[in-house]
């Protein structure tokens, strides 16, 4: 568990960076710091590894008082992810994610070892470990960075904006990326971003910073969304909190089975009056909603698990009643119908 | 090109190659001394104002003192400290500081902000940030500097035949006193060329310290075998 304090922190101008914190973040989880630039979440970050030393406060790990060990130490037992990577640009791929093995005094041989095995772990390919950082993509490199932090194992991991300098769609890859290590690591992760949207995709916990230093709401994603603190945490999460809120709701639908294709390889939509069909490839995945000329692709449906916001996007993305389950390959499964989706959200939303 | 101007020079004033390549040797050797006492004042002067961020009056007072003429420096410590190899030592040495050290301090104190930042926060001690980070990103400036230390050195060690040494200013000094203007022509080359040789040599070392820039010098030996 890391604890902040009373932490502020002020520069010699007067500047306050960061204003009087207390905060808990829970071992094993995933803390998102978000908030406009300038707000002092990196700062407090910082604070952790000592990177940045508070003005008045204390910062704990496990207890113990940062300050009463020596950095080195203290920076060795956490990974730390900058924007951009930072990746040494006269050493290989390999020999980066080494450099923290080494520090850890292991021998050359057995760290370059677990070097590869770290950048497997991040699914860089092994034709790429020993390319020099210009010859590796910006993606390629943050996977890079993100192998160095990982590769000693240390049970704190911080990362500071580091997606933020990739193009969208190699973001969305390396946040699913995440996710999937998050399934078998467990590291305690301080994740900074300015972006919401991927605060509330990555985090367990998320802290809203605002202006000044401050933290305006410590909460999980689902009461961000639902119960924001103040204005200022309303207008940070924006305009679709109360859709996109639903996204952190299990949804416990009937999946309604499916019936014998006719002979035209298309399914009939159970209680349709309407005539729609939905055509699928030979190893189940739907194809197009079709009826007489009319043709339309078919979305990737609900994949069975998801939440209800996905459940409500696939049955209004849909031309009829209802929407197609899929399973975890993308085969659909059955159907769920739209009135019981929305009967679901609304038995969500009753106040309790 | 330049080679076969010198000989055509040398042939005219009826100077051996022996003894030319005598002269080339002096001069290399005035010069080479020079250089290598700047190279240990300077580096280890700019890896600390570079890491340290301390002692940045240094590089403004090196490059006040390269304002002082070389020969006139050079006939002020003959006057003050005799004949010998010390005068045009000091005033060469004194001619190479200022390019290395103001090289080296940048570099090091530019070098990959990131980079830096995360070798710190990886828990690198300051020694270790300094040598396993700064210097090795650093190297290709620090190796132009040494590049216009040499150029510079090389063309004016020439002013060591002034005080009654050898090197390539021989023939320059002496064919001046004797109206051989050929001999004069010979030096002249001799020192162009000598110059561009060596700018050429180091410009394929600075080429290979590049970071992450050896792929063709790495692509031939077997892979992760070959380590700068």
């Amino acid at each position: 568990m890391i604890e902040f304090q009373g932490v502020s922190k002020t520069y010699g101008d007067g500047t306050r960076a960061v204003d009087g914190i207390d905060l808990e973040i829970e071992a094993g989880s995933l803390t998102v710091f978000v908030g406009p630039s300038g707000c002092g979440k990196t700062t407090t970050m910082r604070m952790i590894n000592r990177m940045v030393e508070p003005t008045s406060g204390r910062v704990l790990v496990d207890g113990t008082d940062v300050r009463d060990v020596a950095p080195v130490t203290l920076r060795r037992s956490m990974g730390y992810v900058i924007q951009g990577a930072g990746l040494f640009p006269h050493r290989t791929a390999v020999d980066n994610v080494a450099t923290t093995l080494r520090l850890a005094g292991l021998p050359r041989g057995e760290a370059r070892e677990r070097a590869q095995d770290a950048l497997r772990l991040v699914r860089l390919r092994p034709e790429l470990d020993e390319r020099f950082p210009a010859e590796l993509s910006g993606g390629q490199q943050q996977r890079v960075g993100v192998a160095r932090a990982l590769a000693a194992d240390p049970p704190i991991l911080l990362m500071d904006e580091p997606f933020s300098a990739v193009d969208p769609v190699v973001r969305a890859e390396l946040q699913q990326e995440l996710l999937r290590l998050r399934e078998t690591l467990s590291q305690t992760i301080v994740f900074v971003t300015h972006d919401i949207d991927e605060a509330l995709l990555l985090g367990d916990r998320i802290v809203v910073f605002g202006p000044g230093g401050t933290i305006h709401q410590h909460a999980d994603p689902q009461t961000l969304l639902e119960r924001p603190a103040d204005p200022f945490v309303a207008q940070m999460v924006g305009r679709d909190r109360g859709f996109r809120s639903l996204g952190f709701r299990p949804a416990a639908l009937e999946v309604l089975p499916l019936e014998p294709a006719a002979d035209d390889g298309t399914a009939p939509v159970p209680g349709a009056v309407d005539g729609w069909r939905l055509t699928c490839t030979d190893d189940g995945r739907p194809t197009a909603w079709v009826r007489g000329d009319e043709r339309i692709p078919a979305g990737e449906g609900w994949r069975v698990g998801d939440g209800l916001r996905q459940a409500l996007d696939a049955v209004l993305s849909s031309p009829t009643a209802a929407a197609h389950a899929v399973d975890d390959h993308g085969a659909v499964t059955g159907w769920i119908t739209r009135s019981a989706v929305l009967a679901a959200v609304d038995a969500a939303r009753d106040p309790s | 090109m330049t080679a076969s101007a010198a000989t055509a020079a040398a042939a005219g004033t009826g100077l051996d190659t022996a003894l030319i390549l005598t002269r080339v040797g002096e001069h290399l050797a005035y010069s080479g001394l020079a250089v290598g006492i700047a190279v240990l004042l300077a580096v280890p002067a700019g890896l600390l104002i570079g890491h340290a961020g301390r002692g940045a009056w240094m590089i403004a007072g090196a490059n006040a003192l390269r304002a002082l003429p070389s020969l006139g420096l050079m006939t002020l410590l003959v006057l003050l400290l005799g004949a010998g190899l010390i005068p045009p030592t000091i005033a060469l040495v004194l001619l190479a500081i200022p390019p290395v050290l103001s090289h080296t301090a940048a570099g090091i104190a530019t070098a990959d902000r990131a980079a830096v930042d995360a070798a710190y926060a990886m828990g690198m001690t300051g020694r270790q940030v300094l040598l396993q980070v700064r210097i090795p990103v650093a190297l290709p400036l620090m190796v132009a500097g040494l590049r216009s230390a040499v150029l510079q050195v090389v063309a004016t060690a020439t002013i060591a035949a002034f005080v009654n040494l050898g090197g390539i200013g021989r023939f320059i000094f002496d064919g001046l006193a004797v109206r051989d203007y050929d001999r004069v022509v010979l030096g002249a080359v001799l020192v162009a060329g000598l110059a561009l040789v060596l700018d050429g040599l180091l410009a394929l070392v600075a080429r290979a310290t590049a970071p992450g820039r050896v792929r063709g010098l790495r692509a031939r030996s077997p892979q992760g075998s070959a380590r700068p």
